[in-house]
């Protein structure tokens, strides 16, 4: 059973009387343990895309499952603890809570998704910042990291409850290339090492290398999907 | 664990937003108990005064005497061995004394006053009273003399000194009448107006030839008990086991005034409850917003974390409880420091109310002393916590029903 297929799905804003497609009729399957970029120029429905594959968003029409779940008949509580424990999230500007530590901010991912008990969680979570490059940065606040810092931080924390898919938002956007290169290759390490389904949505020809599927986004529909070998 | 942790310290991300919340509801607090001290002093020593000096914890009269309350010499009963035993046999009661109270006017020289003359028994007066003890000229009076003791004011006003004469004219039991007359044989200044003021003591063997009564013919029998607490269940058992026609009271009935400024206390208090809850709420409904506000793109990332609404509520709610409980210490640390003051020094009446002081009809002419309540600690300190719940669950639920992407994204 395929991770995420969508068949004919739709998505339209309303601004006042207008309506703006965002997304028209897309069909897409995604298995488990895909390194997918989804590419297009801006306004192309890359971002919606993957709000509503990751339950932030209805589609207006069409069909979205996830591992075989519709998830059109979900209640807000419903998505929100699919993606409490099954989606993570890598946003272009970290998005990490300001009051919390790089560790109590991964910790944090891990023990709301629940099945970790205090000590499990702060050991995994600090494994997890090491592997990133963290080591003895871990009780640092946001303010006190740089941008290639928070993005490790927050690619440690979509990925410390081990979620079937981490759907990253332009996550290289904010960083140099040197850095871009070095989250990347974690996310690359932990896809091999967790076979965790990723999916990026970008403009940087360098995550695009990185990928083994391509997906092309234009007004809303896909016009390209090329798979690449290992 | 975390929501706590997150709450605690979004509180000291904007220290300075979060201590004038907390320092408005800590000021309102402060206000609260110093009211509430301040009046249950102004109470306390009210109280103490009236049964000091007064009416003694419990009375026994004539249901007329307690209803008219004008002195009429027709409202008299016969004190008699049978009403002293139901006394003495109380273990309650410590102390007794019976009065004469009649209506009367003080001449001295060419002045002269309307007061409340009040024939005692001066040893089991000075037993039951402490008139005798606030002496600031003269002795008090011995049984069968024929001088007066009156108050200072009352002296003042009608230039009467130690020595000189005075003459009580008044109506005597058949309605003629007569008049008695004598030395000012002490002046007294106590923090009673009404003894300061309004009243004449004679001694009762002196007085009574003179009103026409038998020397066990009482007004009333005022009667001091051990505990105050106790006063109303003593008037209730004495009311109930006295006969004669007789009717025992405690002081709280004697003095209307007294009962009514204790219900207007408890209306003051409740207008400054509100004014709290006003005040706090938009306090903290303005925190709460500014927060959600700033933290639009963390409640959005919250939420792709899988927080349901429920969750974010708590957050804030926790926040807005911990600005309650910030503001609740505050306050109740700054009115235990000022109730505490104000326990220990005291205010002088006069500061607060002038020259007006007498005016007031209290029975109080010295200073007032704070009073303890650690009720009213205890339930402003959680008054505040609950309105700071109840104020934030609006703003909370505005702040977690923010669409995900719309806050992730900053729309």
């Amino acid at each position: 059973m395929p991770l995420l297929q969508l068949e004919n799905v739709e998505k339209i804003y309303k601004q006042g009387e207008i309506e703006v497609p965002a997304l028209r009729g897309v069909d897409l399957t995604i298995s488990r343990g895909e390194f997918t970029s989804v590419f297009g120029p801006s306004g192309s429905g890359k971002t919606t895309l993957l709000n509503l594959i990751g339950a932030l968003d209805k589609a207006t029409s069409g069909t979205i499952r996830f591992n075989g779940d519709e998830l059109g008949g979900f209640s807000r509580d419903d998505l929100a603890m699919l993606r409490r424990r099954e989606i993570g999230f890598i946003f272009q500007s970290y998005n990490l809570i300001p009051v919390l530590t790089a560790q109590e901010n991964v910790e944090f991912a891990l023990r709301i998704a629940g099945g970790e008990n205090k000590k499990n969680s702060f050991e995994k979570a600090r494994s997890l910042l090491q592997e990133v490059g963290l080591e003895g940065m871990e009780d640092r606040r946001p303010n006190e990291l740089s941008g290639g810092q928070k993005q490790r931080v927050a690619v440690a924390r979509a990925l410390v409850k081990e979620p079937s898919l981490v759907l990253a938002d332009e996550p290289t956007a904010n960083l140099d290339s040197e850095t871009s290169r070095e989250v990347l290759g974690i996310m690359l390490d932990m896809n091999e090492d967790l076979k965790t389904t990723f999916v990026f949505s970008t403009h940087d020809p360098m995550v695009m290398d990185y990928a083994r599927r391509l997906l092309e986004l234009k007004d809303g529909q896909i016009t390209q999907d090329e798979r690449r070998g290992d | 664990m975390y929501y706590f942790r997150i709450a605690f310290r979004n509180l000291f991300r904007r220290k300075k937003r979060t201590f004038v919340a907390a320092g408005v509801l800590a000021f309102a607090i402060l206000v609260f108990l110093l009211i509430d001290s301040f009046m249950l002093g102004m109470m306390e020593i009210s109280f103490s005064n009236l049964i000091d000096f007064e009416t003694a914890h419990v009375q026994m009269a004539r249901p007329d005497f307690f209803d008219e309350e004008d002195f009429s010499l027709d409202d008299t009963f016969t004190f008699t061995g049978e009403e002293k035993e139901l006394l003495e046999a109380r273990d309650e009661v410590t102390a007794f004394t019976p009065k004469l109270e009649f209506q009367a006017e003080l001449i001295g020289g060419r002045e002269e006053f309307p007061v409340k003359a009040t024939a005692i028994d001066t040893e089991s007066f000075r037993e039951t009273f402490q008139v005798h003890e606030y002496l600031v000229e003269g002795e008090f009076i011995e049984p069968g003399e024929s001088g007066v003791v009156i108050g200072q004011q009352l002296a003042e006003m009608l230039e009467l000194d130690i020595g000189d004469f005075y003459t009580l004219y008044f109506q005597d039991d058949t309605g003629s009448f007569n008049t008695i007359q004598g030395e000012v044989r002490g002046i007294v200044s106590t923090p009673s107006p009404q003894v300061n003021r309004h009243t004449a003591y004679v001694s009762r063997e002196y007085a009574y030839p003179a009103v026409g009564l038998e020397g066990d013919k009482a007004s009333q029998v005022m009667v001091q008990i051990d505990e105050r607490e106790r006063a109303g269940a003593v008037a209730a058992a004495l009311d109930e086991d006295v006969g004669g026609g007789l009717r025992a009271r405690s002081y709280r009935e004697s003095s209307e005034m007294l009962e009514s400024m204790e219900v207007w206390i408890t209306i003051e208090n409740y207008v400054i409850l509100g004014l709290i809850l006003l005040v706090g709420a938009i306090g903290i409904i303005n925190v709460i917003v500014l927060s959600a506000l700033e933290r639009v793109e963390e409640i959005g990332l919250m939420k792709a974390m899988g927080l349901k609404e429920k969750e974010i509520i708590r957050i804030f709610s926790l926040e807005a409880g911990g600005i309650g409980i910030l503001g609740g210490l505050i306050g109740c640390g700054l009115g235990a420091l000022t109730v505490g003051i104000f326990a220990r020094f005291g205010l002088d009446l006069e500061i607060v109310y002038g020259e007006g002081v007498e005016e007031l009809g209290l029975p109080i002419l010295e200073r007032i002393y704070g009073v303890w309540n650690l009720s009213a600690f205890i339930f402003v300190f959680i008054f505040v916590v609950v309105l700071a719940l109840a104020a934030s669950l609006l703003p909370s639920i505005w702040a977690a029903r923010k669409d995900p992407i719309d806050a992730i994204y900053h729309r």
